[in-house]
């Protein structure tokens, strides 16, 4: 499976995450710097407010100062562990909003596309990672809602709204989708359970 | 096949869990090495789908406040008027809290939610306020910006419930107006409707209370105030 980043540059986040957790704020400038435009595209995309999305990316650094000290190397690459704090944060703001935010027509749009991607079974290739593979061979309803959700942050409300369907049929699709996507995972991988 | 645990993990790591939901899952994490295996697995899966987030610069010189927020030096000028404004606060608010009969104390520990990057050029002015009650522990810390109806509020402390925290504003009648439920923990944001924030002013009081979870806020509260708390103008 192809690494989205190369060893060379996950040993340097890691170095400049290794320096944050010891305090040195010029570890942190520098990640900064490496990083932010991709954290900022994470809280764009899921808060949808370039003002908002601003403070949650100041909000993300702050926190990736403070909790430098929890990343376990080798659990998950350092841009995975700085996306999912920024994705948390989006998230948290997009639930705390009085009223349910509203799902914006590239959302519903990025989804219909998915449907028409789904179908297209015979783009499957070796290359992909197995998120993507599995992605597009399980149920053509669950893959659009799964990553709305992961992409776009929308909960299970929203993603109704989205789709159309009652919020028990749409859970129900990702308790499924998961469960398809676990077993295409672990029979893509030879038979590994863990 | 997907065991239990595995599905908590992957939507935990999807983001779908309710606030409540998550609270308890992470706790649960911090003791039970399957499902924190469980969430690096998922989580490393899911990041195949990270490069579809695009990178898009910020508008803003973000990193300038992010120096200050963590304690930077030499760029403390930039920020001393709000600086200046929040101890002149501080000193009429510890000045006022000893008349005060109600139970929150009304005191800006933090400069953190001043320096948010619309402070950083011109510093606006702000509505602060800290919200107590009789659990030990229970914090909120609440600023608001007139200038944008944006209002952060901070939460510390926050015992397990069946139910929600809901902020509240009292009106110039003497009813309360929700301005809709919060986190549990951390910090949550809202934009307060332009219909509501004629009430938001020096003075205003602010009061949780606890509620059955809703995507909308509550018409009125369905029990006493957990915590309450005077709001301050900062400028």
């Amino acid at each position: 499976m192809p690494e989205a980043i190369p060893s060379f540059e996950q040993k340097q986040l890691e170095k400049l995450l290794a320096g944050t957790a010891k305090g040195d704020k010029r570890a942190l400038e520098i990640l900064y710097g490496k990083t932010h435009a991709k954290l900022f595209g994470v809280c764009l995309r899921i808060c949808g407010n370039d003002q908002v999305a601003q403070e949650l990316l100041q909000e993300t650094y702050v926190k990736i100062w403070r909790r430098a000290d929890s990343y376990a190397t080798g659990r998950a690459s350092p841009m995975s562990w700085l996306i999912t704090i920024a994705r948390n944060s989006a998230i948290d703001w997009r639930r705390a909003q009085p009223q349910m935010a509203q799902v914006s027509d590239d959302i519903l749009l990025s989804m219909k596309d998915e449907h028409a991607d789904t179908a297209q079974k015979a783009e499957l290739n070796s290359e992909l990672s197995d998120m993507r593979h599995c992605l597009r061979l399980i149920d053509k309803r669950y893959s659009p809602v799964i990553r709305a959700a992961y992409l776009d942050g929308l909960s299970h409300a929203e993603l109704a709204a989205a789709s159309g369907k009652p919020i028990g049929t749409v859970k129900s699709w990702i308790r499924r989708g998961l469960a398809q996507l676990k077993e295409c995972i672990d029979r893509r991988r030879g038979g590994q359970v863990r | 096949m997907i065991k239990d645990f595995d599905s908590a993990a992957a939507e935990y790591v999807l983001g779908t869990l309710s606030a409540s939901d998550r609270a308890e899952f992470e706790a649960s994490m911090a003791n039970d090495k399957k499902l924190s295996d469980a969430v690096s697995f998922w989580q490393a899966e899911f990041s195949a789908m990270d490069d579809e987030f695009s990178e898009v610069a910020p508008k803003d010189d973000i990193w300038a406040s992010i120096s200050r927020e963590i304690g930077g030096a030499g760029d403390a000028a930039a920020n001393d008027n709000m600086a200046a404004s929040l101890r002149r606060w501080k000193f009429a608010t510890f000045a006022s809290v000893a008349a005060a009969s109600l139970l929150g104390l009304f005191v800006v520990t933090e400069l953190r939610q001043a320096n948010a990057p619309t402070a950083v050029t011109a510093p606006k002015s702000a509505l602060v306020a800290q919200l107590q009650g009789d659990i030990d522990g229970l914090l909120l810390t609440a600023t608001y910006s007139p200038a944008d109806g944006d209002m952060k509020i901070d939460v510390e402390g926050m015992p397990e419930t069946d139910t929600e925290p809901e902020i509240w504003v009292k009106t110039s009648d003497q009813n309360t107006v929700s301005l809709g439920q919060i986190s549990r923990s951390g910090i949550s944001r809202m934009t307060v409707p332009v219909d509501l924030r004629a009430h938001l002013k020096d003075g205003s009081i602010l009061i949780l209370t606890m509620e059955p979870p809703s995507k909308l806020p509550h018409s009125k509260p369905s029990g006493d105030a957990v915590a309450l708390g005077r709001a301050a103008l900062i400028t």
